[in-house]
Formats: C-alpha cells, structure tokens, sequence
C-alpha cells in the first residue's frame, strides 16, 4: 500500500520560482531548477509545479521550465497550468511531467478529462480543484480563485473521478499562503468520499499541520509551497516530524 | 548502446534523464530496424494496455522486440506498462487485449478498497523482493520506489514473480523470464533506490550468466 506522501509546491511566472497569499500578491521565492533539485535531494515524495500565468494569459504552459527543472530530479512531477487540450497535455509529458494538472480547462469542458484519461490512463491526470467557504458552504471556484461556482468540492470531485480523474489537487483559496492550517472539513467531506487519492494543499503553517491532516481525514498527501520557501523548515525536518508522530512516510 | 523504445506511450524523458545521471549513452528507437544490435532495451510506457499494443505493432516493433529479447537475449527492462506488456493478455474494461506474450499471465484492474486501497495505486511503497533478482541487488530490505498504476500483473509460474507488494494483498511488481525483467514501479522517479535499480540493469549480464551461476551453485552443493 502506497505510503503518505509529502509533496513541495512550486509556482511559476516569468520562468522564476513566486510564492503568494490568497492566489495573489506573488514574490520572487527562487531559481525553479535549483529549488526542484533541493527537493529531489531531500527526498520529497513528488513535486507539484504549476505556471500560475499561463491560463490568465491564455497562453501555451512554459514547457522550456519543465524540461529544465525535471533534468535533474528523479522523484514524480505533476505539472500543470495553461494544459486544455490533449496535444498540450502530451507536450507537457514529453518535457518530463508524469501527470499533467488541470483545473480552468475541466471545469469549462468536464469531457477534456474523460479525453487525458483515455490517452494517457488516468493515472496520468490530476484534476486540480480551488475552494472557498461561502455562506452557504464550501463552493468550487474559477478564474484563479476568484469567482465561486454552483459546485460544492464533494460534487465536483466525484464528478472529475467520474469522469477519469485519478487524483485531486484540493486548494483553499482562502487560507494558500497564509499559514493558518488546512480546511480539515472540506478535505475531510472529499477523501472520505473517494476512491482516488486526495492531495490536500493550502494553508499549511505549523509542523502539527503535516499530521493533522492525515490524523483527521482520508487524504492520501498533503502538498505545500510557502513554508518550504520562506521559513525556517525544510523537507528533512518536515519529514522527521511526521515520522516521529507516526506518519509512514518512505524512509530510504 | 541502451535502446529505449518510443512508441508514444508516455514520458520518455524521464528514463533518458536517469540513463544521463547514470553516465550511459541511450538512443530512442521507435522503428523495428534499430533494433537489431542493441546491448540492452528499455520499454517505458503507461496508460492501457490495447493502445499501446497497438501502437507497437503500427510500428512492427512488437515481431522485433520478441526475436531480440527470446531469441537473441538481450537484456531487457519494462517499465509499469512496459512491464505489463510481457504477459499474455490483458483485460481492460471489458475488452481483452494480447500482450506480447513472453510471460504467462494476465494483466487485470486494481480493486479499490478505500480508505487504505486507492486506486490509482499512487505513491511510495515497500517492495518484498527475492534477495537474488538481479535488479535489487545491494538495496536495503524494504526500499520503496514510486507506483502509480491502476492494473497489476498475475503470473502463472511464481518463479516468474520477482517482487511483490502489499496491497491488502500480495500484488507482483517484478517479473522476470530469461533475458526479459520488468518492474511495475518507476526506478526511474524512485530517487535513489531507483537509480540504484537501473544501473543493476545495465550491469546484469543477462540470463545465460545467470544460468552459469545457478549451474555452478548447483555443482557446488551437490
């Protein structure tokens, strides 16, 4: 049975390394070729690597970074931002990606997954999934977090593994960057639910946050970006916390 | 010369990456007449098993990846689908599918079982191997590599089987059969261990050494 996995977050524009807070307010946070091999090297389970520009600026994703980052790293890459069609998806494979990451593409045309997963198995295909809190609930959102849809994540969820998903990316939009802690409910309503693996990502501050969440819902991986990049806890030590709390992690 | 076929089956550049790491030269091959002198071929791959197939007899490479691995024994490595491919058939969705046939056995879905069976088998996890495969040699009892699989292997003749996981059950993840070795995993994105596995490919002299050493012990007991 494949154990927990920990995987770095790393968001891309303009070819350099950014972190934000709330999809927003983006800094410079690195080199990505560098940043990626640091990670590989301190054994992280799999990185996630999104061009947060690509789909805002309707252009192709930057493959050049892809292909440069992944030279190097011997760990799975889930990569995605800008992919909407299957020729996009396999150039984003053939540049070193294992699976490819969609979110604006699937929620405009929900079939783009059925298509990935047919091609490319859907191991292959991770359906990223933005969240808010509303009043009247947890709501999917679109538009880089801005805009709240109909779907509640439990539905939409369902729906992508319907339809040939093979795994969730589940963000809160609210709490990426921040560091005030996952949102435990929403990510707890989805992994129960699911037969696919749930990532769960957004918000994660404390090393406590890295147990909780595998203490307190079905996600089958916790992802993260700002405290790797802005605070004092690398992989090694985020890996040693979770294993000393009993998370099974992959030890060598 | 390592040959790693390219048959539109997914990433490649993954296995060339670690090929680079590893200081060995590999070329892509993706017509069945670069195949006649290759010291040893790699077949990468994932997805399903009928497109892929079918793909690598568009190309005429099925016919000549049998005659060199069965019959000229070059030593050969699949990987997940690659490896899925060595058996007799496949069953997918409803449909069965032939495989290239070098090992008796089939290739069927993974049954989720949540909370602890996901599936897509998705992740690290612990591989029970026997102590003499050839690629495991000098890796620590219990080494994890990275899965990431909806279908598994069934073989017949349990001497075929050459790792195995737990999957609430045991799930095999190695097959070997003379010169033709495969592994269900990715050495590829498994750090390390997985660089460490490779290289044991390139170094293993193929089954007619390890046949020689079998026959030796065997003298050496008797």
């Amino acid at each position: 049975m494949a154990k927990k996995r920990l995987i770095p977050a790393m968001l891309l524009a303009g070819g350099r390394l950014v972190k934000g807070r709330g999809f927003a307010d983006h800094e410079d946070a690195g080199s990505p070729v560098t940043t990626a091999k640091i990670y590989n090297d301190q054994m992280a389970d799999e990185i996630a690597v999104i061009d947060i520009e690509a789909t805002p600026a309707g252009r192709a994703p930057d493959l050049a970074a892809l292909e440069a980052l992944t030279a190097r790293c011997f760990v799975p890459i889930a990569f995605g931002g800008g992919i909407a069609t299957v020729e996009t998806a396999t150039a984003a494979l053939r540049a070193g990606a294992d699976k490819v990451l969609i979110n604006a593409a699937a929620l405009a045309r929900p079939a783009l997954i059925g298509e990935l997963a047919e091609r490319f198995g859907r191991q292959a295909v991770m359906v990223a999934i933005d969240t808010v809190v509303t009043k009247t609930g947890p709501r999917v959102t679109r538009d880089c977090g801005r805009r709240a849809t109909d779907w509640t994540p439990l539905d939409w969820a369902l729906e992508a593994q319907r339809l040939g998903a093979g795994e969730i990316l589940l963000t809160s939009v609210e709490r990426e960057g921040r560091r005030g802690g996952l949102d435990l409910p929403t990510i707890r309503a989805v992994s129960e639910r699911l037969t696919i693996p749930v990532i769960a990502h957004g918000g994660v501050g404390r090393l406590e946050d890295f147990v909780s969440v595998f203490a307190e819902t079905g996600a089958a991986a916790v992802a993260a970006g700002r405290i790797f990049q802005f605070a004092d806890n690398n992989l090694i030590k985020v890996r040693r916390f979770m294993q000393q709390h009993g998370i099974d992690l992959r030890t060598h | 010369m390592i040959a790693v076929i390219d048959y539109g089956a997914g990433n490649i550049r993954s296995v060339l990456n670690a090929l680079e790491e590893l200081g060995e030269d590999a070329v892509v091959i993706d017509a069945p007449e670069a195949l006649r002198d290759p010291a040893r071929i790699i077949l990468p791959g994932v997805g399903a098993m009928a497109p892929a197939m079918a793909r690598l007899r568009e190309r005429g490479l099925d016919a000549a990846l049998t005659e060199a691995v069965l019959e000229r024994g070059v030593p050969f490595l699949g990987i997940c689908l690659g490896m899925q491919l060595m058996c007799t058939i496949g069953h997918e969705g409803g449909e069965t599918v032939r495989g290239l046939g070098w090992v008796d056995g089939d290739v069927v879905a993974l049954e989720p079982a949540p909370p602890a069976r996901l599936v897509p088998h998705t992740g690290w996890a612990e591989v029970v191997c026997d102590p003499d495969d050839p690629l495991f040699q000098g890796l620590r009892p219990g080494t994890a590599f990275y899965f990431c699989h909806s279908f598994h292997a069934r073989v017949a003749d349990p001497d075929h089987c050459g790792a195995s996981i737990d999957f609430g059950e045991p799930v095999t993840v190695g097959l070997r059969c003379g010169a033709a070795l495969g592994v269900q995993f990715h050495p590829e994105r498994s750090g390390n261990a997985g660089l460490r596995l490779i290289e044991n490919f390139l170094e293993w002299e193929g089954p007619a050494a390890a046949q020689e050493q079998q026959r030796r012990a065997g003298a050496g007991h008797g």
